[in-house]
This record gives structure tokens, sequence and C-alpha cells, in this order.
């Protein structure tokens, strides 16, 4: 099993296909629905991008489906597994380490006053 | 609306069958969602636009994923002695591996026959032959691209891609300049053995059996160079005997249980079919040096076990390689995966080395190079030294990361980290045979021999 670190850095559709999993598990549309939202659509997602990108998480094991427990409806649901948990938390990780590092250097964009620090 | 969804399932079915099988019904259901909900808003033009600029790239990244994914791979893992956890292919599978054997067999004896005793024009025929083929490996291609990675697709594979590099190298000789085909033979020396070699790795790092089964060919062909000044009756009589070989083994290699034995049967190729052009070369050809007494049994061998030990490096080498990089990767967390990648530089470097040494004698090309890299000593130094200190660090992580687990772990080990530098050896030994020198001393032979004998030890042990 690849270690968390060969999954980083995410790509920006799989950060927010993860990122939209850690509020709990969804279908399909869902997650497609939520990913624009939450990029403020930045990221669109065609329907075959998306399931490209989920059968590639499936493989990895950072995500899992099963059947809808609202058995009529047929569909199938995502959520994240625990390491994928674990690679969401590090990139998450390595993105603030990456902020705080360029906020301490000169000339940096300050967060608190959103003018350039110099 | 109901055209835009018959015209979404035809979409869906430019997909892999496995990908279609897993997400066809929930793509639709998500696509239809989308549509409905396009329509509401009154944006149907723009959705639709969406997902086909996007179609071309998803379907890229499915096909990408669906040739790197370990569900297509059927990977022989060590701790099992069945090359795929289960019974060998069946005869359908197997003999669709041999097949491409066989074709190109045909093909190559019936061509030489009939430019001969009918007068066809060779050019011509050689050209719609190797054109059909082509088009029946891309064929093949697609048909494995659809419904997922066959391990039989191996045997096609390496013909596609040896075609590919024939077919542009022939193109780009008609285009350049007459003053530029120097530096076509310069490209060519340097790039198809790199090429084939790299493809061989990724094949075997894939799947065992994949390597073995694309290396088969490769070994065979290799005996080709005796057949330079062969009567043409014998010459073809030695190549349709290779070819069959080939067949048979990669039949057999399919359906085997064991990887022991694929891998006896990979090295039984060359020594099968190697024998008769060796000895059709040296009685009948000319590659016996000048300053060598003239034909006999002994000769022959002198000439022939170079290249066996050539040959059983092309299919060994690759096996060493993947097998040293899976302790790279399961020592990973010590930095297995750098130092393994730094003792494969190491050997690369010794094959270019060795690549430039023939290209250098053969052809007086490469005097542009820096002294270092064009003479084989120095640029053996350098590379093995690269090599050992890769090979030594991968040791110290692999220790570890505890992935040796007992004596003979780490014999194989020590095994596999002696022997890989045997490759650019053997290789180097070979082309003094090649550009029609003084044969080597017997003790040479002997020392390759047991190369190959140990190499082929360490492999089969390492995969059982």
């Amino acid at each position: 099993m690849p270690g968390i670190n060969s999954f980083l850095p995410l790509q920006e559709p799989t950060f927010f296909i993860l990122l939209s999993l850690r509020g709990g598990e969804k279908h399909g549309y869902a997650i497609l629905k939520e990913v624009a939202a939450l990029s403020e659509e930045r990221v669109k997602l065609s329907t075959g991008t998306l399931y490209g990108a989920l059968n590639r998480l499936l493989d990895q094991g950072l995500i899992e489906r099963w059947e809808d427990r609202d058995e009529t409806r047929g569909k199938k649901t995502y959520r994240l597994t625990r390491r994928g948990l674990e690679v969401f938390d590090a990139e998450v990780g390595r993105m603030q380490q990456m902020l705080a590092a360029s906020q301490q250097l000169p000339g940096s964009i300050d967060q608190a006053g959103g003018g350039l620090r110099i | 609306m109901k055209w835009v969804l018959a015209v979404y399932r035809l979409v869906l079915a430019l997909y892999p069958r496995p990908f279609r099988a897993r997400f066809g019904e929930e793509m639709e259901g998500v696509f239809l969602a989308g549509l409905e909900e396009a329509q509401r808003r009154g944006n149907l033009s723009g959705f639709l636009l969406g997902e086909a600029l996007r179609l071309p790239g998803s379907l890229a990244d499915v096909y990408i994923w669906a040739m790197r994914s370990p569900g297509s791979r059927q990977m022989a893992l060590p701790g099992g002695g069945e090359v795929s956890g289960g019974p060998g292919d069946g005869w359908g599978s197997s003999l669709m591996g041999g097949l491409p054997h066989l074709v190109i067999g045909l093909m190559v004896v019936a061509s030489s026959l009939l430019t001969e005793w009918l007068a066809v024009d060779a050019n011509w025929l050689n050209l719609i032959l190797s054109g059909a083929f082509f088009l029946l490996a891309l064929g093949v291609l697609v048909y494995n691209i659809r419904k997922g990675w066959k391990r039989w697709s191996a045997s096609w594979l390496i013909y596609l891609l040896m075609l590919t590099l024939i077919l542009l190298s022939y193109g780009v000789s008609v285009l350049t300049k007459a003053d530029q085909g120097n530096w076509l033979y310069v490209i060519q020396t340097m790039t198809f053995p790199l090429v084939v070699a790299y493809l061989l790795y990724k094949m075997a790092c894939a799947d065992r059996v994949r390597g073995l089964l694309a290396a088969v060919p490769i070994t065979g062909l290799m005996w080709f160079f005796f057949q330079e000044f062969v009567p043409l009756l014998p010459r073809m009589l030695a190549t349709g005997w290779m070819f069959l070989v080939v067949f048979t083994a990669a039949v057999l290699i399919l359906r085997t249980r064991r990887f022991a034995a694929a891998l006896g049967l990979a090295i039984l190729v060359p020594v099968l079919s190697g024998l008769p052009f060796a000895t059709l070369g040296v009685y009948m050809g000319g590659t016996l040096p000048f300053s060598e007494p003239g034909p006999s049994p002994l000769e022959v061998l002198r000439q022939y076990l170079p290249f066996l030990a050539a040959t059983a490096a092309v299919t060994l080498g690759p096996q060493m390689a993947a097998a040293l990089r899976a302790v790279g990767q399961e020592s990973e967390k010590a930095g297995g995966k750098i130092f393994y990648r730094l003792a494969l530089g190491g050997m690369l470097l010794g094959l270019i080395v060795s690549l430039l040494q023939f290209g250098k004698v053969s052809s007086g090309q490469f005097a542009w190079l820096p002294r270092l890299v064009s003479l084989p000593w120095p640029g053996l130094a350098l590379a093995m030294g690269i090599y050992v200190v890769g090979i030594g660090l991968l040791t110290r992580a692999a220790i570890r990361c505890n992935v040796f687990e007992d004596r003979w772990s780490d014999l194989r080990m020590a095994a596999l980290g002696g022997l890989l530098p045997g490759i650019p050896l053997v290789l180097l030994n070979l082309f003094p045979v090649l550009n029609g020198h003084t044969l080597q001393s017997w003790v040479i032979l002997a020392l390759e021999l047991a190369w190959v004998g140990a190499s082929a030890w360490t492999v089969g042990k390492e995969q059982t």
C-alpha cells in the first residue's frame, strides 16, 4: 500500500470531491453539485470527469461505495475511508504549511489586513 | 430529451467495458439529473457543451488509469508459486499469446521465398505485409483497451512497438538527406534498445509473466545477426524454426501455473532457436572473424555462448530490475524509492555506455562525446559507482523497514545486487562478436554462463 505522501499534492477536483465527502456520504449528483458550490463554480465537473475521479479514488482505497439505504432509489452512495480521511487531512496540513510559509516572507499578503506586509 | 439521452448512451460506449459495468447506470442517472436541471434553468446548450468539451479528457483519464490499475494486471506477487494465484490461462488466451509469432514467422518466411523465387518486389511486399500486421496489432490494442488488458496482449504490444520504431525510422530516412543518415543511425542505435528495455521493465513491473512474454520474441530475433550471407533455404528453415519455438514457448508460458517454469521456457527460446543460426553463420555465413582458425563445433560455441548470455540478459534484466523496484517500494519509508531509482540509474548509464561502445566501433560515430562516457571502462566505472551507492543505500533502507523476513531473503537480495551489473557487462562482451573481432576466451564464456544460471535462480526464487 503506497504511503499517504505519495498521493500528495491532490489535484483540485480530487481535493474538492474529498472535501464534499468530508461532510458525509453522498451520491454522484450531490457530489457534482457540492464540488461546484464549494469551489465557487471554479471547478465544474462533467459526468465523465466525476466518475473518472471516483473510479480512481475507489481503486486507491480513499473512498468506498455501497447501495443507498433507501433501496427503492437504487442509488450508489460514496463516503470517505479512513485512509481517504488521512490523505485529505495531510493535504490540508500541507496547504496550511505553505500558506504559513508564504505569510512569513516580506511583501506577502497579510491575511488579517488583506494588504501587503513590507 | 430522449434523443439526447440516446446520444449519451452511445458516448458511454466509448469508455472501457469494466468502467461502464461499474458506473454506466449511475452516469446515465447523473447525466439525466444534470440535463433536467439545465433545462429548468434554460442553460441546456451550456450544459451539453460542458459535457462535450470535457469528454476527451475524461476518456483519456479513464483509459490511462485502466492501463495502470492493479485490477488489469493479474500480477504475480511474491509468496505464491502460481503466476496468477490460480491455474494458468486457458488454451484460447494462450494461443492468442502465441499467434503474433506464428503470423510474423509466416510473413517473414513467405515474403523472403516469394521475393526470391517469384521475383516479387521486396519493398512493396514488405510494406504491404508489415502494414497489414500493424493494423491487426492495432485492432488487438483497441480490443484490449476496451475489454481490459489481457495477459496475452504483451506478445502483440512488443511487435507493435518494434514495427512503430521501424516505420518511424523508415519515414525519417526517406525525409532526411543523405548526409544526415549518420545522425539517424546514432539516434536509432541509442534509442531503440533503450525504448525496448524500458518497455520490458515496465511490463515486468506490472506483471512478471507479461515481462517474460514480451522478451521472448526479442531473444529469438536477435539471432538474425547470424543470417547474413547464409543461403536462402537454410536461412528460412532456421527462421521458421525460431518462430515456431517462440510460438510454442509463448503458449506454454501462458498455460503454466509456475513462474519458475515460465522463466525456464523463456530462457529455453534462445537456447533452442539460436544454435541453428550460430551454426549456419559460422559454416555458411561470414560471422566468424578471420583471426579464428575456421568453422568447427568449438568455434560455433564461441559464437553461440556470448549471444546466449546477451539474450538471457534481455529476459532476466527487466525481471531483476522489477525485483529491485519491489524492494524499493517496500522500504519507501526509509527512502527506498529514491535509492532503487539511483541503482537503476547506474544500470541505465551502464547500458548507454555499452550501446555507445557498439556504435563507436561499428560506425565511427560518437567521437564528439566526452571520453569518460564514450570509453567503455571509465564510463562503466562511473555507472557501477552510482549503482553501488544506490544498492548500498537501498539495502540499508530495506533492513530498516524489515523487508527481509529470513536468511533466504537476505541471500536473494545479495544475489540480486551482485548479479544486476552483469547485464551491461554481458552486453559489452557481445560487441566484439558483432563487430567481427577476435572471440573471447573460454574463461569469460564460462563466467557468462555462470551469471545466466545464478540470475535465473535468483529471479525464479524471488517469485516463489
